[in-house]
């Protein structure tokens, strides 16, 4: 099977306003299909370069290609298309907590609706179809009518990962998924991820602090330390001893 | 361990007690200025007790006669606070601070709406009276106005403390930012909105009975009427109906209010 780089980073910087450098001239690619776990001390840029791939931050140069594509250059419509392709996963969740599950899938299809048909509510009976088809994927259609303050911490990401699959991706971005959840139901959110790469050939990035999860389920780690790229390898290559000099070279910020 | 010392100026609370003093010569200035006087207070206050005194014996035939102004007073205060927040609701949104971030087209809208609010409801009311003339339409009109001034401030300021991380996420979908508001915005605001407007109904029911001093409909042209013939039989009737409506409006108003938190 061929490889097909569905996100490579070229030479890319960022610098905040505050004058910390966030990202230091990164370079990597990643194939269709992989699970990318990016691990790295606090600080370490993790997020920031998360979030520089769907363009929720700008970087100062270089480029991120998603499918062939620069994102980094891309505004209005263009830039929302291009969006509705990436999924993106948080650590605290971010339902909408006063609306129903029902309503929080639904969203994630937004950007493929008119303006005016969101203002009005309205999603095709499909939609409504595919939304319970994507909760059950995550075994949570039986909430489809609660509201989303009343899950736990475990079922409020899963439904945000069913709310993820309604935009049909072909990249996840997860940040710190599992950093507020207990080691079972962190298992559980890591199995549904991982099923997005085994069973959808979706391309999964995660943010992880957890070694024993980055090395149970990633097909390749990547390492940041101040800013910098520091570590790359497919997971057949890497070792806990590697890793666990990641964290402990860097100094804590 | 030592408790740390306070410094001079905290530990004996210098500014709250240099406010205080500043206050007190302002006021005593100001009244100095208005010409306050305590003496005419008093001298006049005798009158009050025979004004009272005609109204003890309200005219309650008169009652009757007052159910449509004071229906149209109501009416006046529902569409005007409807139209004033409807109108609020987009403004509110490019006013907050967290949802546009261009600068100069928040200060600019954000120096509108302070100015709409600088003009108090009496003087809109006479302006509206000299251009749409004599009628409860112009009642309708002041209310709308005023209410969007107030409703805006209050909009924008509940918009500027909600959840970003679920503006975030929707965002990230690929929305559209029109998109984004309805979806993550307003279901955080929602409750706070409808209090914001039944509390702004209440002000308004208040404030629409005295429009008809100015010719804005409703109920303040009786009022205005009876107080000129010195007939204060009839202004009781009419004063104790004002009380009875405005204390059904509050308390359902508050009802409703305390169901929302
Ligand atoms: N909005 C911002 N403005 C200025 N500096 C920022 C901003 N966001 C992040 N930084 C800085 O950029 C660096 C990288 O931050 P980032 O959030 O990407 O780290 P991280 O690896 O995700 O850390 P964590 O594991 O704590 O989430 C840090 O030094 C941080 O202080
Ligand atoms: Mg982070």
């Amino acid at each position: 099977m061929e490889n097909q780089i569905v996100l490579e980073f070229k030479h890319v910087n960022k610098t905040y306003q505050s004058g910390v450098k966030g990202l230091e001239d990164i370079n990597f690619k990643v194939n269709r299909g992989e699970f990318v776990a990016v691990v790295g001390l606090s600080g370490a840029g993790k997020s920031t370069m998360l979030n520089s791939i769907n363009k929720m931050i700008d970087i100062t140069d270089g480029e991120v290609l998603v499918d062939g594509v620069d994102i980094s250059k891309l505004k209005g419509k263009a830039l929302r298309q291009m969006r509705r392709k990436i999924g993106m996963i948080f650590q605290n969740f971010n339902l909408v907590e006063r609306t129903t599950v029902q309503k929080n899938v639904l969203a994630g299809r937004s950007g493929y609706y008119p303006t005016w048909k969101t203002m009005l509510g309205l999603y095709s009976k499909a939609d409504k179809q595919k939304a319970v088809e994507e909760l059950d994927k995550v075994n949570m259609v039986k909430k489809l009518y609660r509201r989303a303050d009343e899950l736990s911490g475990g079922q409020k990401q899963r439904v945000a990962i069913a709310r993820t699959l309604m935009q049909d991706p072909t990249l996840v971005l997860a940040d710190e998924p599992v950093a507020s959840l207990d080691p079972k139901t962190s298992k559980g959110v890591m199995d549904d991820l991982y099923h997005l790469k085994k069973y959808e050939n979706i391309t999964v990035l995660v943010n992880i602090h957890s070694v024993e999860l980055a090395l149970q389920y990633a097909d390749r780690i990547i390492g940041l330390r101040d800013g910098k790229l520091v570590y790359n390898k497919p997971i057949a290559e890497a070792n806990e001893a590697d890793l666990k000099q990641i964290y402990e070279n860097g100094v804590e910020q | 361990m030592n408790v740390p010392k306070q410094d001079f100026v905290h530990r004996f609370h210098i500014i709250g007690i240099s406010i205080a003093v500043i206050m007190l010569v302002l006021i005593y200035f100001s009244s100095l200025v208005t010409g306050v006087d305590f003496d005419t207070f008093m001298t006049n206050i005798d009158q009050f007790g025979v004004i009272l005194g005609q109204m003890k014996d309200p005219d309650w035939s008169y009652l009757a006669k007052m159910k449509d102004p004071l229906l149209q007073t109501v009416q006046m205060a529902i569409l005007g606070t409807t139209f004033g927040t409807a109108l609020a609701i987009p403004f509110s949104i490019f006013a907050a601070r967290n949802i546009v971030k261009n600068r100069i087209g928040r200060g600019i809208i954000r120096i509108i709406l302070s100015l709409i609010r600088t003009l108090p409801n009496l003087l809109l009311a006479a302006l509206f009276v000299a251009i749409f003339g004599i009628g409860p339409m112009t009642g309708v009109i002041t209310l709308a106005l005023f209410s969007f001034g107030m409703v805006s401030k209050l909009f924008y300021e509940v918009i500027e403390t909600i959840d970003m991380g679920p503006v975030r996420a929707i965002r990230a979908t690929g929305a559209s930012m029109a998109q984004t508001v309805r979806i993550a915005v307003m279901p955080q605001v929602a409750g706070q909105f409808m209090s914001d407007f039944l509390y702004t109904l209440e002000i308004n029911v208040r404030s629409s009975t005295v429009l008809g001093y100015l010719g804005a409909g409703g109920i303040g042209l009786y009022l205005q009427q009876t107080l000129d013939q010195y007939d204060y039989p009839r202004t009781a009737v009419i004063i104790i109906s004002i009380f009875v409506v405005v204390l059904v409006i509050d308390t359902i108003s508050n009802y409703l209010r305390k169901r929302l938190q």
